[in-house]
């Protein structure tokens, strides 16, 4: 996957846990781990809509276009 | 996931298109149905009974006209009973899961075998089979009656129709199901 998701950084800076970010997004702490670890193959803008908004970030700051 | 994204308490209005008092009323009329299929296949055997008391000659068309009819009913019950499931998903939402396409493969094949039977019964009755008796003499062991093969022939085509309908509605499913695992992976 060409798009990588940092989420572990904003995570860590919110001090938020797994299960504490998918709780506040509202999609499960799988779809979470999913990812965080890269293996997501889409993602709705809702769903960054509510990423960004917990951890108060834009999305350029958790996704990076990685050239292969 | 829906266009919301944050749980609410629970959904207190089900999604337009849920009727689950369709679904109960549907599953009590594939009882009924089934209660006058199995009727039904009790008259096959007795009526068949009284013809050949009517018609003795026609004693030895008397088994295969019987197995005939009484499994031609429960082709039918077979793909009847195979709707109950179907139903059971609509009423949990699950209907494009991937569960679904084995009950509606099997109604295919129900009808399939449908209509192998009454092409069957078809081609026996127009053999015009004769059998030679005690004295001699050759009897027809089925009556004709043009009447009989022509509603034969129209089952057929029904049951043809009926086919291509099912593989369409089947086709529209798979596409269905490959859609939904496809939304599925979106988070």
């Amino acid at each position: 996957m060409t798009i990588r998701v940092n989420l572990d950084v904003m995570m860590a800076r919110r001090r938020m846990g797994v299960n504490d970010l998918a709780e506040a997004i509202g999609i499960t702490p799988a779809n979470v781990s999913i990812l965080k670890n890269g293996r997501a193959k889409a993602v709705r803008f809702t769903t960054l809509d509510e990423i960004c908004r917990v951890l108060d970030c834009q999305p350029g700051d958790i996704l990076e276009w990685e050239q292969d | 996931m829906n266009a919301k994204s944050i749980p609410d308490a629970a959904d207190p209005e089900p999604a337009p298109e849920y009727h689950p008092h369709v679904v109960t009323a549907l599953k009590a009329m594939i009882v009924l149905f089934e209660a006058i299929c199995a009727v039904g296949q009790y008259l096959v055997i007795d009526i068949s009974g009284q013809i050949v008391e009517l018609i003795p000659e026609t004693t030895p068309a008397l088994w295969p006209y019987r197995i005939a009819g009484v499994l031609g009913i429960a082709c039918f019950e077979v793909a009847l009973a195979a709707v109950w499931p179907l139903l059971t998903l609509v009423r949990e939402r699950d209907i494009f899961s991937g569960r679904a396409i084995r009950w509606t493969d099997l109604i295919v094949a129900c009808a399939c075998a449908e209509g192998a039977l009454v092409l069957f019964v078809l081609v026996f009755s127009g053999l015009d089979l004769h059998y030679v008796d005690a004295s001699g003499r050759s009897i027809a062991a089925t009556t004709s009656a043009p009447l009989f093969a022509v509603t034969l022939i129209v089952a057929l085509l029904l049951i043809a129709a009926f086919v291509m309908l099912m593989l369409v509605m089947r086709s529209l499913l798979t596409q269905a199901i490959a859609q939904r695992r496809e939304l599925e992976a979106v988070i």
